[in-house]
């Protein structure tokens, strides 16, 4: 790999050729960059047999006929005629969904209408009105329901839809990727589920409203073994291997899962609700962030006592939001974690979680991309983590319950994550640490951050009137104190936790002091790789790497900031060799 | 490493010199005010002109160096791409990792024959590869040899 020219010699200012903007014709695809590969064709593939060609009119002369050769393609699949198709309509309680969606939707014409009915005047008209407002939204709820009807081929899964624009859905049962069951309250008391069918893109999923349990059932158990036989996009990976044999690169893959993969029962996996409560709490914000509030509150009132007066507290009722702020955030996720198990099933790892609505999860080993760990100083000390995966799959990859295990007890990690992406080689014993210099940059960071807070003290004590002046300049100090001591400690602790090691297919490091993560990538997941310096980066000869795989939520791009510039660069070219040498269909 | 064209370092300099010149227009229209309410000398109003010049200098010399710090290059594994003046990019993209190609050309691309090129990988929160302002044949050449790696 050349040295990088950052200050190299321009090739054309010398009235050199320039390819890119010469007038003068020039042959096809002449451009041979150094570096590039020879113009090699790939092997042309077997010619499917051929069948008579079919008799039309001879080309006119002079026309040069190219013959495409290419791969054959199997046919997509057609639907069947209609009257051999099973079709099935949702649960009659859909009626009532309906129902509900329907006057959502016309809500304000239906509100105009009863408010049109409603006066005085008695008319034929505003008699009329208000029956056709309560009629509208049932009238469609009806028609959505009868216009509404699904089938399951041997082919395909059929779908249709829409009362004035009718919808038709049909998607090839080999393409189906991800399934996922829905359930609300009034769904769960009723026995009913919504199950949604995707496939590879973002826009062609199938939801089947409310079905009954045994149709939910029977169509998911159908459908997993769909998914279960490989998919066309893995065409290239080998069938015969076991899940985690090594590919022709040397580099262990996934082969795709069995066709007769079972389900297991009893979940690998289930939250106690108890640790998650103590997870959330001390990884949330709120640790900090109320001590803060009530420290500036009492600043404010010695600064300017004026602003409360001793017999009115209602300004405490500012706190109510304040708090509120701080904390739903913090413990919203229990409604939707809530519940949690994990099943780890021969082929996939399926999740249910939910409270209220329970959404149940199916993750296929193969496309899951990484593992990461999620760790607070402070959960440590309580001996609980959460761990969370990140996959290619579209309905999978955006879901909000990405994880193995919310809160789990701590240093467990390896036995989620071999799960995950097969056996774990790397421990955090394993660790190198990154540049001693991280902790001279992460201090510069804190005088920088020093300087408004000395800011805001010092014009608090300016405002504050006689002796209080006295004790909010005392407070600014002790606070100035404490701000130095927490940042000799945050970046003395950052450089001894931060860190990285490299396996033979995997790639494993740890990142952040305060909220921790420990991410183990397969480096033949790899999709993009990027090397990021800041000015004050190239002063210190340090570097960011950051690593992005296929996974389609906030996981899907990682970053180890702070290694040494060369080891940067060495570590980038070494993973994505061991990317490169992997076909796209293993990693996807 | 193969540099940007050179047309694109004039096309750099162009915009650099007339947005560096725009930016200047703020102390230029302070030095404008306070010339008015201060009552200095009228010749001062001639003095804002300074600051645009300066500007607009500033910005074609911003664009050189932007310029002599872009490179790229494709090798049999990869393609990669360096920027930067200040804080320093580099990109790598796997060839076998190549979804999509795209390229796009604005109206003074199309008068100097550049395209911009933009690589994609599977994953949402993947960053792309950008080589901007190529000639329109090199980016042919490009298209044509990241598709033998797509189908490899």
């Amino acid at each position: 790999m050349p040295e990088y020219p950052f200050s190299a010699p321009d090739p054309h200012e010398d009235g050199q050729a320039q390819p890119e903007t010469s007038d003068s014709p020039e042959p096809p695809n002449r451009f041979e960059p150094p570096g590039f590969p020879p113009p090699s064709q790939p092997p042309l593939p077997a010619m499917p047999p051929q069948s008579p060609p079919p008799t039309s009119a001879p080309p006119p002369l002079g026309v040069e006929h190219r013959i495409e050769v290419r791969p054959p393609v199997p046919a997509e699949p057609q639907a069947p005629p209609s009257d051999t198709i099973e079709w099935k309509r949702p649960h009659p309680y859909t009626l009532i969904i309906e129902f509900v969606q329907s006057v959502q939707q016309l809500i304000i014409p239906i509100a105009f209408l009863l408010f049109q009915g409603s006066g005085d005047t008695e008319s034929l008209i505003t008699e009329v009105l208000p029956l056709i407002a309560v009629i509208t939204p049932i009238g469609f709820a009806v028609a959505r329901y009868f216009t509404t009807r699904y089938a399951l081929t041997e082919e395909a899964l059929l779908h249709q839809f829409g009362v004035f624009k009718k919808n038709k859905q049909v998607l090839p049962r080999r393409n189906i990727q991800n399934l996922s069951t829905s359930a609300g309250l009034v769904a769960r008391a009723t026995g009913l589920v919504e199950l949604t069918i995707s496939d590879a893109s973002q826009g062609g999923d199938i939801t089947l409203r409310l079905l009954s349990a045994e149709d939910g059932e029977s169509m998911m158990s159908l459908l997993r073994e769909d998914i279960s036989t490989p998919a066309t996009t893995s065409s290239n990976a080998d069938a015969s291997v076991s899940p985690f044999d090594s590919g022709a690169s040397g580099a262990a893959t996934f082969a795709p899962p069995s066709a007769t993969a079972a389900f297991v029962s009893d979940p690998t996996y289930t939250l106690a609700l108890s640790d998650l409560v103590k997870f959330r709490t001390v990884t949330s914000s709120a640790p900090v962030m109320v001590p803060i509030l009530i420290a500036a509150g009492a600043v404010a009132l010695y600064t300017v006592p004026d602003i409360v007066s001793t017999d009115d507290w209602s300004f405490l009722a500012l706190l109510g939001p304040i708090f509120g702020v701080v904390l739903i955030p913090a413990f919203a996720p229990l409604f939707s974690l809530g519940g949690f198990r994990l099943w780890s099933d021969p082929d996939r790892l399926r999740i249910k979680a939910g409270l209220l609505t329970e959404v149940q999860l199916n993750a296929r080993r193969e496309r899951i991309q990484l593992v990461q760990v999620d760790r607070h100083v402070l959960s440590r000390k309580l001996g609980i983590e959460a761990i969370k995966f990140e996959t290619a799959d579209v309905e999978a990859g955006t879901s909000h319950i990405n994880y193995l295990a919310p809160a789990v007890a701590a240093d467990s990690w390896p036995v989620f994550a071999s799960d995950a992406l097969g056996k774990v080689e790397l421990g955090e014993a394993d660790l190198r640490r990154v540049s001693p210099l991280t902790a001279r940059r992460s201090l510069v960071r804190f005088s920088v951050g020093a300087i408004p807070l000395i800011a805001l003290f010092a014009a608090a004590a300016a405002i504050a009137p006689g002796s209080n002046s006295t004790v909010v300049g005392a407070v600014g100090v002790v606070t100035l104190v404490l701000y130095v001591m927490f940042a000799l400690w945050f970046s003395r602790r950052r450089a001894r936790r931060l860190g990285w090691a490299v396996g033979e297919t995997q790639f494993l490091f740890r990142n952040g002091v305060l909220a921790e993560k420990l991410v183990l990538v397969r480096k033949e997941k790899l999709q993009v790789l990027r090397i990021h310096q800041s000015f004050f980066q190239r002063r210190l000869g340090l570097a960011t790497l950051t690593l992005g795989t296929a996974g389609l939520g906030l996981l899907g791009l990682v970053s180890l900031p702070d290694l040494e510039e060369a080891t940067a660069n060495r570590l980038l070219l070494e993973l994505a060799e061991a990317s490169a040498a992997t076909p796209l269909a293993r990693t996807l | 490493m193969n540099q940007l064209p050179v047309s694109v370092k004039k096309l750099w300099r162009i915009g650099g010199g007339i947005s560096g010149g725009i930016m200047a227009f703020v102390p230029a229209a302070a030095l404008g005010t306070a010339t008015t309410v201060l009552d200095w000398p009228a010749v001062m109003y001639g003095s804002m002109l300074v600051p645009v010049i300066i500007g607009a200098v500033v910005g074609v010399w911003w664009a050189g160096v932007k310029y002599q710090n872009w490179c790229w290059q494709i090798t049999d594994s990869w393609i990669e791409a360096k920027h930067g003046v200040v804080g320093r990019h580099r990109v790598v993209i796997p060839r076998n990792r190549i979804q999509t190609v795209t390229t796009n050309s604005g109206p003074i691309d199309r008068m100097l024959d550049l395209e911009t090129i933009t690589v994609h990988t599977a994953g949402a929160g993947a960053p792309n590869l950008t080589i901007p302002h190529l000639g329109t044949s090199t980016v042919q050449d490009i298209r044509v040899a990241l598709g033998q790696g797509v189908h490899a």
